[in-house]
Parts: C-alpha cells; sequence; structure tokens
C-alpha cells in the first residue's frame, strides 16, 4: 500500500522526474496529484486528500513560499507534511521554509536516495527498499 | 577581461554536479567549439547579487538523449519534451551555480525561456558531453 502524493511545480518534465523518483523509494504503489503552482495545489487539495506535498518555490501565480503559508494556515492542510524540492540551497531560503510549515527540505540536485530519506522520515516508514 | 571569467570554474562544478547526479551524464574537458545551429537552448534571469542571466545551450543529440534519461527510457520522448527538459536544466544549473557563488544570499530565478539565439552579448564557454557539447552564457550586471 502506497502514499497518495501531490507535485506542485511549473516544470512538466520535474514532474514526470519526481514521479520516477518516488517510484524507485520503494514507498508502494503511490498515487500522484500534479499541479503546476500553489494555486493549482490548493484547487487540488480541495478535491481529495493526499498524504505528502513536494512542492517547488519559483512559480508562477502561486509561488512555494506563499503555498506553504497557505497550507499552514488552514487547521485541516495543515496536518499534511510539505517537503520543499528547489535549487535554493541557501541557508535563508530554507530556514524560511521550515518556519512556515514546511517538514523537509531537499535541494536539488539531489540523488533519489535523499528524497527517499526525507520522505521516510517524514512519513514515518522504515527502511523502504 | 570579462568579469564573468571569475565564475568559470564554478560554473563548471555546478554544470557538472548538475548532469552527473539528475542527468546521469558526465562532463569532459572545456572546447573551443559551441554547441551547434540545432542545439536546444534555455536561458533565465536572476536577481541578487549578483543580478545577470544565464543561458544553456546542449547539442541535440546530447538533449534528446538526456530527456530520455531524465524522463525514463521506457517512455517515447515527445518533440517538446527535450526542450524543457533543457529548461528545467537551465534552472537547475544557474540555481546550483548561484548557490556556489554567495551560499547565504536570496537570489530570485525567472522561469526558464527557450531564446531564438544564444545571447550574443554573453560570456560563454563550452564543454564536452559524449554525444556532443553543452555551451554556458553568463552576462552579470554591474
Amino acid at each position: 500500500m502506497g502514499f497518495s502524493v501531490m507535485i506542485v511545480d511549473d516544470s512538466p518534465a520535474m514532474r514526470k522526474f519526481m514521479r520516477r523518483v518516488v517510484d524507485l523509494t520503494g514507498l508502494g504503489e503511490c498515487e500522484y496529484v500534479e499541479a503546476a503552482n500553489g494555486r493549482e495545489g490548493l484547487d487540488r487539495l480541495r478535491e481529495r486528500h493526499v498524504d505528502v506535498i513536494l512542492t517547488d518555490i519559483n512559480m508562477p501565480e502561486m509561488n512555494g513560499e506563499q503555498f506553504v503559508e497557505t497550507l499552514d494556515g488552514d487547521p485541516t492542510l495543515r496536518q499534511i507534511p510539505v517537503v520543499v524540492v528547489s535549487t535554493d540551497a541557501s541557508d535563508h531560503r530554507m530556514n524560511r521554509m521550515l518556519s512556515l510549515g514546511a517538514r523537509g527540505y531537499v535541494k536539488k540536485p539531489f540523488q533519489p536516495e535523499m528524497l527517499r530519506a526525507e520522505l521516510e522520515r517524514i512519513l514515518g516508514v522504515e527502511h523502504a527498499c | 577581461m570579462p568579469a564573468e571569467v571569475q565564475y568559470e570554474a564554478v560554473l563548471q562544478t555546478a554544470l557538472t554536479e548538475v548532469l552527473e547526479t539528475m542527468f546521469f551524464a558526465s562532463v569532459g574537458g572545456e572546447i573551443p567549439t559551441p554547441a551547434g545551429p540545432d542545439a536546444l537552448m534555455a536561458t533565465l534571469r536572476f536577481v541578487g547579487q549578483p543580478s545577470g542571466s544565464f543561458s544553456l545551450a546542449v547539442s541535440r543529440e546530447a538533449a534528446e538523449e538526456m530527456a530520455a534519461g531524465f524522463l525514463g527510457f521506457e517512455d517515447e520522448v515527445t518533440p517538446g519534451q527535450p526542450a524543457e527538459v533543457i529548461r528545467e536544466m537551465a534552472n537547475m544549473v544557474c540555481g546550483s551555480f548561484l548557490s556556489k557563488v554567495e551560499s547565504d544570499t536570496h537570489f530570485e530565478l525567472s522561469s526558464p525561456q527557450t531564446p531564438a539565439e544564444f545571447p550574443p552579448e554573453a560570456w560563454r564557454c563550452s564543454f564536452e558531453l559524449e554525444n556532443g557539447s553543452i555551451e554556458v552564457g553568463l552576462t552579470t550586471l554591474p
């Protein structure tokens, strides 16, 4: 039994790559919900529940900071763990996103094992193969 | 000597890191030739310390092969996908480069675009790939 994973990124190629990486993590057969920006992500979340959100930061219409902040302000949505996946490797940005409510941060480029470890930690899954 | 020359080593490091980690491609030594007229290109702007623009051009065969690898070998790559993958590559290389230049500076990156031509004003350098070459271009604002 896998998880329901939301991937929020304005790059269709990166969304597809992320799906592949999550599939390789051994978390089971996951379902995916995709969105091109935070606004679309919020719209999707009104339609269905997800177990974890992977989000970029630099996106049009609603960026990752605004998205995470909005999620954290909603008593239902804030329960969903958010992992930021971004090219911004600055401590400033990472600390900012964690302070807004993100529970994890993976810097691009990343080894698949890095994303796996973060998902395992956040979802409480041990030793996914 | 253009100011961008000081960034050459960092650019090469960022390029190597991104291509090896995300695209499973090895970056060879610097070569004098550009990526070629049929190369796939991407460009984006960045605002921070410094500000400027970053461009990438990948020879077509190498771009298509890396796109197939990035998206999954089992999938047939549709016509627009290699260009989209190169735009994402530019985003990651630029982000990695800026993080190395000023590790604690906040940068804003624009969405990568596919330009009609490589920016003529950019300082540029090219590197060998297994099936072609990759050219990076950088312009920094004073």
